[in-house]
């Protein structure tokens, strides 16, 4: 990692991202071995839900950590196996630095939540273990910043997710009450990606559910009730440990070459 | 009082319970209470749902129960076998507790009155303070947080990274979910600096196996690119 005045450059190989300080993350990533590449700009809107920045976040004693969640637009091309695609979308881009990571105490019930709309965006972050939640939002109109309030995450649809040898809710009804007003959300996973786990039983592994869209509203302080439009979004999960798998088939993982983290 | 296990004398401990609950909202909606005793000859009188061993289970519910299970051994024949069993419990749990960390002691919920061993003096109440929402007086974000590096006070285990996970559409009419990451560890992790990318984009369902009780997240089909990680050697 290099700094200078106009960026920060993080480089590793063919993975390439470039920090301005206008707010954008600038990526260049080759991976030849599967064949995919990319070129994309991420633009986070308004401002972060920070981890820590003049303090650190201790959520348990070995999780201390830095950093902010942020959702934005991005925008660039993918390019997969020789054809390149324009894409256009929303995000969340992480900037992290922990003293100390440990996943297994952090461990149950960890969700890393973002959303985008064209009215407003922002994050969210619940690790029930250890009773943390933190969030916020960024309202458009208003160019209003809130990071307070408080978020229930009712879970549904739980189905078996063979990846990892658990089971996942695959609905999400979110609600966040804050003093600017009540946002209400769904999304539902049509996919899963294990981002870190070491594949045996028992693991805390940390999964990615793909949305493909978030639908939504927004109650304003003075109870005007705005229907939220063009909504993206996903989270990350962590779960205590697989479920037991002798129960459910969970000898099938598949180990997974990503340090445990 | 005498038994097989010995004598007990007047104005000595012949008797203990200890509750145990599970709560929801912090109302208790299951709730275990093991008596011991050597005699029902109490001061003060304690009440008993009889006399002998056994266990009265009581439900209410929709289907209200109240049940009585006697164990038919005699008594005085399972006390000279596991007289011990009434410290059998805090002792073997001594350990246990010591061992759990201040912050997680909270959970031992220990009824002070049924607690012989004195174990709530261990709780330590978790604050606001330590667990609170993060609020920053200036949310905006400078490059001295891009260039973040190790924390001067990072232990062995520490990590920094620079992520994304994104969601979008493609000008071919396919949706694309992408995630890429560029991590450094620090020695607990085996000093590694690795990226990774992944990309899906054909999008799976829900179903539910003939014969299932339970329904299966399809994952994207396996036959799309997906993407690998790439551990990197780091410079000295």
């Amino acid at each position: 990692m290099t700094r200078t005045d106009e960026q920060v450059a993080v480089d590793m190989e063919s993975a390439h991202i470039r920090c301005t300080p206008d707010g954008t993350w600038h990526f260049s990533v080759e991976d030849k071995a599967s064949g995919i590449a990319g070129e994309w700009t991420h633009t986070g809107n308004g401002f972060p839900m920070w981890y820590g920045k003049e303090t650190p976040q201790t959520y348990v004693p070995h999780s201390i950590s830095y950093g902010y969640i942020w959702a934005g637009k991005v925008e660039g091309t993918l390019t997969i196996q020789g054809k390149e695609v324009t894409i256009r979308g929303a995000d969340q881009r992480e900037r992290y630095y922990a003293v100390d990571a440990c996943p297994a105490e952090v461990g149950a019930w960890h969700a890393w939540m973002w959303f985008h709309f064209d009215e407003l965006s922002g994050n969210l972050d619940e690790m029930k273990l250890s009773k943390h939640k933190d969030m916020a939002l960024y309202l458009n109109e208003e160019k209003r910043y809130v990071q307070a309030g408080d978020f229930r995450i009712d879970h549904h649809d739980w189905a078996y997710n063979p990846t990892t040898g658990t089971f996942v809710p695959s609905r999400y009804v979110v609600t966040t009450e804050t003093e600017a007003g009540v946002l209400e959300f769904t999304g539902s996973a049509v996919g899963s990606h294990a981002a870190s786990s070491v594949g045996e039983s028992p693991d805390s592994p940390t999964i990615l559910l793909d949305w493909p869209r978030v639908e939504g509203t927004f109650t304003h302080s003075d109870r005007r009730r705005q229907t939220l439009t063009n909504g993206l979004g996903g989270t990350l999960i962590r779960q205590w440990k697989p479920y037991p798998d002798l129960l459910v088939g969970g000898a099938q993982f598949q180990p997974l070459d990503v340090p445990r983290v | 009082m005498t038994t097989l296990v010995g004598t007990f004398d007047a104005g000595t401990v012949a008797a203990w319970r200890i509750g145990i609950q599970g709560l929801r909202a912090g109302e208790p909606v299951l709730r275990m209470i093991p008596t011991w005793y050597i005699g029902t000859d109490l001061d003060p009188a304690w009440e008993f749902p009889f006399k002998g061993q056994g266990w009265r289970v009581v439900v209410d519910g929709d289907v209200p129960l109240d049940t009585t299970i006697r164990f038919t051994w005699p008594t005085e024949e399972e006390r000279s076998l596991v007289g011990y069993g009434n410290a059998s419990r805090p002792v073997n749990a001594v350990p246990y507790v010591c061992a759990v960390r201040a912050r997680h002691r909270h959970i031992l919920r220990t009824a002070p009155d049924y607690c012989p061993l004195g174990l709530t003096s261990q709780q330590r109440p978790v604050t606001d303070k330590e667990y609170g929402p993060m609020k920053v007086a200036n949310p905006e974000v400078t490059l001295d947080e891009e260039a973040h590096g190790f924390p001067t006070e990072a232990r062995n285990t520490a990590v920094i990274g620079w992520n994304l996970v994104a969601a979008a559409h493609g000008d071919d009419g396919k949706q694309y979910w992408f995630n890429t990451g560029l991590m450094s560890l620090a020695e607990g992790w085996g000093n590694l600096d690795f990226w990774q990318m992944c990309v899906r984009s054909t999008p799976g369902q829900v179903v539910q196996p003939s014969g299932s009780v339970h329904r299966v997240a399809g994952s994207h089909p396996a036959s799309q690119p997906s993407g690998t990680s790439r551990p990197v050697a780091r410079s000295p």
